[in-house]
């Protein structure tokens, strides 16, 4: 690169001011470019050029960083310049720098530190004066660092400041880092330790590595005698005698290397000692700790001055030395008896004897010297002398021939056994008083002591029981094991040391012991029996099974508490009771049993705990009529209250206790569950334990009775509802929804074996009129007798159904052929008619209607083949067939239903209907009396339709009411025609649709047709059928009083097809009764039928009524009714029904022509 | 482009200048959002790897280098912009 030519000063200066505005410009665009988002750009050689805005940034958060990291320091640090001006300050410095020594009006930058620390006076002035001089020295390079620790107390506080001068910069002195950090707390916790080390009892000097002493206690300037100030600083060997320096050096070497504790006296020597300031020395013992702290590691050591302890042991080895100085009597005797020598301590002895050294002693004590020689054995002799006695030991010294007497004050140890033995004395009066009973046994266990406690709890006399064998005595002869505990203390086994078992009285109580035993050792240590204490805790161990029952059966009733409110089946709810009485409440086995009501029997329905074969005997006795009354169960069902047997082995109402002993059951429990006063079951209860159930437990265990008893109450209320929603209530059948269901189900499995299935649905005829006449008490027994019947006959309640207020509904799950079903239902049709069903003491027959849908071909699902079976249903019952299949042509039918309809409004609106009349006659006169009008449809397409074809349409489809209305107008207007043209006019029937009568405009609708003449009423009857009287008979009652009012006659329609009670005949206002065609029919076939229309005339008579007879077709038939004082006749046999034109030429005119069409 | 693919990304700066301490912290926070476990990142700092900056190219920082999925995509700026973002990298139909 050749450098390039410089260019004059001028022109650089402008070229540099454009570069630099180019420089300038581009970065700004740059920025605008790079919206701002750039901080840096590298040129092709890879330079990074970091932007302006980005540098200024990073510099910016650089210093705030630093200022931060010094503001977060706890120190008040300032930074001072070279001639000591403040030119920068942290936040502590800010905040507190008043709290430090160094204060003053003006700490704040630019003043001058140093001038401020010259200028203090007062307490701080010293602190202050060194400060500025340590600072100057640094500041002029002298010293590398300065550091000051100084107080600086406010009259509240006692504070203490580290001051510390650092310098600024490397190389080029700047200035000073100056910082004042509090050391309060240091400075505290050291001055605590010094005052622990002043209040210490013993003397503490503290050492550092070079053994110059920094701290010596008030009790170490008090042993060693120097001034405080003497000491501190020095080597800690003036405090040593010289002699032993050198090996205190090494020592101290050593533990500088290997620091521990060592506390006083744990390593006893006699060879340390101390040096006092005046040169006298003392035995000494010294501990060590080391002591880690800011100033290097330290050495306590503590000192203390065992001069008297060792006085004290030095005397006792001269005593040991001295036997003149023996307290202990010590004499020489020769071998015939001369004393040789005796200490002082012996001076009782030589008084008591009378005899002085170099005498002889008295004559047994030569006897026993000369035994002590000849044997060479030791010999031990009591002397008792003044108040003292002695006990000697009269040793040979067989070389020397004398004997040398060691005498021992044993006058306390005499006395202590006195006390001993009185004690002893007391402690066997103890024994005999105290409430524990006390035994011994030899070894062959024959009772060799008791005392009076014993015998006081059993009864024995004393002579009854010394010598006698323990075991036969008092041990009951089922406890096996106390032979065993008895042998084990023998063998001084220590698990026989403490054991309970029960002992007998000798009433034959039983008292349960808790026995402490030792083995009793002769004196050289054999084996010769046992002692043992007792304490009877009878009632102490009942108190305690008693809690212990008492919280098993809390503990139970907790558990089942909480069963019962989550269970929802009661079979669920008895086993887990039953598991829950065995698992928490420790029951041997619980047994719940509930009473079949229909059987009167009690079945144990669940139960729990391990006897299998227990349980099958208590289920077996249950099922035996012979045996179930006298069990406890069927007592407690019987009394409604808990039965309870606390010994269930001896108790003779257990009837097998002895299988129960088998099972380890010892008492049981029977309680009633109760519900709504009633016993519905037991839960009995047997426990392992005799007397289980006493007072606490049974109120807690029947509250559990009441607890699951009130459960069984809940479930089977929540049963009822689930059962009310699938299931009729009245029969017990299977309700609508779940007969659908079920069908479903049935018609899967036809699907899947190809086989077809069929709904059936049966109508009760004329159940409504048994209802209405005999009440609904009646009628739903009834309904119970037919739901009875139908399952007999189906042999299966599921196939069947209570569908609606007299409908059933069963269904075939296969069938193979229609046929088959055919054949079944008028077999079961007719047995059904043959089948007396009672009510109120009188025979009812019933008969029925049944229509039959088929799967597959009538339905694919249980919905649609169900209303196809009531389509059937419908139209068998419209029709004089007992039962219809619903067939394809059947669906065609109902689609035509509609297209009926539409003609039959059409009908209306043409004038397509049209009245034909049908005389009624009068018997005696052979005369026309009346004449019913009914209605006809003329469809001019196919002619003349029958009623039954369109009645029930128009009924279906609320036509009815027109076509009534006109039918009434249309009489009527007949009527008033025939009358108008001076015809023999006769009254009028006209049929009243059940519909039209429930109609409340009915009667206002009838006086409206008659009130366009006066005579219209004359003309017109109505003719009502009985059963829809009875429908609504108060109703019905009021609308036909209403009708008569207005001069209308009314007659009973069809009488005897309904079931009228007589009562309300009576009051019904009616003129006429019309006997139905089928009595008059029946009455020529036999007495009975006869019998029956006769009863009919004459109760009709009796009620003012007139009778009229319908459906006449033979002479013979006219014969009778005559005879029977029938009034009038309707029927074929004097005219079929006849267009009104007809009917007025044959019958109104003048001389009327009977004629037989 | 599956779903699952890893993204690489390479996020060139230029130390703790605040461009850059804002590019990291949004890439950050974006990879999180709409890339949850299927991403890296490596951060250039071109003061102390120059010679980086200068092999790939990069003469402004910050800059995102996308690596994988392919194509190798660049991204000036401090990727404020997650719509810009996500279009760059071909998520918008994924993310919307």
């Amino acid at each position: 690169m050749k450098p390039a030519k410089l260019p004059s000063p001028r022109d650089a200066h402008e070229e540099i001011s454009a570069l630099i505005e180019t420089l300038h410009l581009t970065g700004q665009r740059l920025e605008e470019l790079t919206a701002g988002e750039v901080d840096a750009v590298a040129d092709r050689g890879g330079r990074t050029f970091l932007l302006r805005h980005a540098q200024e940034q990073l510099r910016d958060s650089e210093a705030a960083k630093q200022a931060a990291i010094l503001n977060a320091l706890p120190a008040h640090i300032a930074l001072l310049d070279a001639q000591g001006i403040i030119i920068s300050v942290n936040e502590a410095w800010r905040k507190f720098a008043g709290a430090n020594a160094l204060q003053g009006p003006q700490y704040a930058i630019g003043v001058n530190y140093l001038d401020i620390c010259d200028r203090a006076r007062g307490d701080d002035a010293a602190a202050a004066q060194q400060a500025a001089a340590g600072i100057r020295s640094v500041l002029a390079g002298g010293a590398k660092s300065f550091s000051l620790e100084y107080p600086c107390h406010s009259p509240t506080q006692w504070r203490w400041f580290l001051m510390t001068v650092t310098p600024l910069a490397g190389n080029h002195l700047h200035g000073v880092v100056v910082m004042h950090l509090d050391i309060t707390e240091r400075k505290r916790a050291e001055q605590k330790f010094k005052d622990l080390l002043e209040a210490a009892p013993d003397a503490m000097v503290i050492v550092n590595r070079d053994s110059e002493m920094v701290l010596v206690n008030a009790q170490a300037v008090k042993l060693f005698g120097w001034h405080r100030e003497d000491l501190l600083g020095q080597k800690i060997d003036i405090l040593v005698p010289e002699r032993f320096r050198g090996k205190h050096h090494g020592n101290q070497g050593g533990y500088f290397e290997k620091p521990r504790s060592r506390a006083m006296g744990s390593e006893p020597r006699l060879d340390l000692f101390g040096l006092r300031k005046d040169g006298t020395e003392f035995p000494a013992e010294i501990s060590l700790s080391p002591l880690e702290t800011d100033e290097g590691f330290l050495v306590i050591s503590t000192i203390r001055d065992i001069t008297e302890r060792k006085q004290a042991a030095e005397e006792i080895w001269s005593l040991a030395k001295f036997p003149t100085e023996n307290p202990s009597p010590v004499l020489r005797i020769g071998r015939e008896g001369t004393i040789l020598v005796a200490n002082q301590s012996s001076a009782p002895i030589l008084a008591t004897w009378g005899r002085r050294v170099g005498q002889k002693v008295p004559d047994d004590w030569q006897k026993w010297i000369a035994l002590a020689v000849e044997s060479g054995k030791c010999k031990d002799v009591e002397i008792e002398c003044d108040r003292k006695i002695f006990s000697c030991i009269l040793t040979p010294i067989l070389s020397e021939q004398y004997v040398n007497v060691y005498g021992r004050d044993i006058t306390e140890l005499k006395q202590a056994m006195q006390e001993l033995r009185e004690s002893e004395r007391r402690f066997s009066e103890l024994l005999q008083n105290v409430g524990l009973i006390s035994v011994m046994l030899d070894g062959e266990a024959r009772i060799t002591y008791c005392n009076e406690y014993l015998l006081r709890l059993t009864g024995w006399r004393h002579e009854e029981v010394i010598g006698k064998n323990w075991f036969e005595l008092f041990i009951p002869p089922e406890s096996n094991d106390a032979k065993d505990v008895f042998a084990a203390v023998l063998a001084s086994l220590p698990t026989a040391w403490h054991h309970e078992n029960e002992i007998l009285t000798r009433s034959g109580e039983h008292r349960l012991i808790r026995w402490n035993n030792s083995v009793l050792r002769s004196g050289i240590g054999d084996v010769i029996g046992t002692a043992s204490i007792g304490e009877d805790i009878t009632e102490r161990k009942e108190a305690e099974a008693k809690i212990a029952f008492l919280n098993r059966v809390y503990a139970m009733l907790s558990g089942i508490n909480t069963l019962i409110v989550r269970v929802r089946d009661r079979d669920e709810l008895f086993r887990e009771a039953c598991r829950i009485a065995v698992d928490t409440g420790g029951f041997r086995m619980a047994m719940i049993a509930t009473l079949d009501q229909s059987a009167k029997k009690l079945v144990a329905v669940a139960s729990a705990g391990k006897d299998e074969e227990l349980l099958t005997a208590i289920k077996t006795i249950l099922s035996s009529s012979e045996d179930a009354p006298k069990t406890m169960v069927a007592r407690a069902i019987r009394e409604k209250k808990a039965v309870v047997a606390n010994n269930s082995q001896t108790d003779p109402r257990v009837l097998f206790g002895k299988k129960y002993v088998e099972s380890g059951v010892r008492s049981m429990a029977v309680l009633p569950l109760m519900v709504s006063d009633e016993a519905i079951g037991v839960i009995a209860l047997y426990a392992g334990e005799t007397g289980f159930f006493r007072a606490e437990e049974m109120k807690l265990l029947t509250e559990l009775a009441g607890d699951i008893a009130f459960a069984v109450d809940h479930i089977g209320k929540q049963e009822r509802l689930d059962f009310v929603a699938y299931y009729d209530e009245l029969t017990g059948l299977a309700n609508r929804n779940l007969f659908l269901d079920r069908v479903t189900q049935y018609m899967h499995s036809a699907a899947a074996d190809g086989h077809q299935l069929a709904v059936i649905l049966i109508d009760l005829e004329r159940f409504k009129n048994i209802n209405d006449s005999l009440g609904r008490p009646a009628g739903d027994a009834l309904l119970r007798q037919v739901a009875e019947w139908l399952t007999r006959r189906a042999g299966d309640a599921n196939l069947l159904a209570r569908v609606g207020a007299d409908h059933f509904a069963a269904v075939l799950p296969e069938v193979r052929q229609e046929r088959d079903v055919a054949r079944l239902i008028e077999k079961s049709l007719e047995d059904l008619v043959n089948s007396p069903f009672r009510l109120n003491d009188a025979v009812f027959r019933v008969a029925a209607k049944i229509g039959v849908a088929l799967f597959p071909d009538d339905g694919a699902d249980a919905d649609t083949l169900f209303r196809n079976a009531e389509a059937a249903l419908k139209k068998a019952k419209a029709s004089s067939e007992h039962y219809l299949f619903y067939a394809q042509e059947m669906t065609a039918a109902l689609a035509g239903k509609l297209t009926l309809e539409n003609q039959l409004r059409q009908a209306l609106d043409n004038g397509e209907f049209v009245l034909h009349y049908q005389p009624k006659v009068n018997l005696a006169s052979g005369k026309m009396t009346s004449a019913e009008a009914l209605i006809r449809w003329n469809d001019p397409r196919t002619g003349l339709v029958p009623p039954g074809r369109f009645i029930p349409i128009l009924e279906e489809t609320g036509l009815i009411f027109e076509v009534g209305r006109w039918a009434l107008r249309q009489a009527i207007a007949d009527y008033l025609r025939w009358r108008n043209a001076g015809l023999a006019a006769v009254r009028i029937a006209v049929n009243v649709s059940p519909l039209q009568l429930r109609n409340r405009g009915f009667v206002d609708e009838v006086r409206q047709v008659i009130g366009i003449d006066a005579r219209a009423s004359d003309g017109l009857e109505l003719e009502i059928t009985e059963s829809l009287i009875m429908e609504d008979v108060k109703h019905s009652i009021a609308s036909l009083e209403a009708l008569r009012a207005m001069g209308i006659c009314i007659a009973i329609d069809d009488f005897g097809t309904g079931f009228s009670s007589l009562s309300y005949l009576a009051k019904l206002p009616v003129h006429t009764l019309k006997i139905d065609r089928s009595f008059v029919i029946d009455m020529t076939a036999g007495p009975q039928g006869l019998a029956l229309v006769s009863t009919i005339i004459n109760l009709a008579h009796s009620l003012k009524l007139k009778v009229v007879a319908e459906g006449v077709e033979t002479e013979e038939q006219r014969r009778l009714l005559h005879l029977l004082d029938c009034d009038e006749m309707q029927g074929y046999l004097f005219s079929k029904p006849v267009p009104g034109d007809t009917f007025e030429t044959r019958f109104l005119a003048p001389h009327p022509v009977p004629a037989v069409s | 482009m599956s779903r699952r693919a890893m993204f690489k990304f390479r996020l060139f700066v230029a130390g703790d200048a605040p461009n850059s301490a804002q590019a990291i912290a949004n890439l950050a926070a974006f990879c999180r959002a709409h890339l949850p476990d299927r991403y890296e990142i490596e951060v250039v700092d071109v003061f102390r790897e120059p010679k980086r900056a200068l092999a790939e190219g990069i003469f402004m920082t910050p800059t995102l280098v996308v690596l994988t999925p392919p194509p190798v995509r660049r991204i000036v700026g401090t990727l404020s912009h997650t719509q810009t973002v996500l279009q760059a990298l071909g998520l918008l139909d994924i993310a919307a």
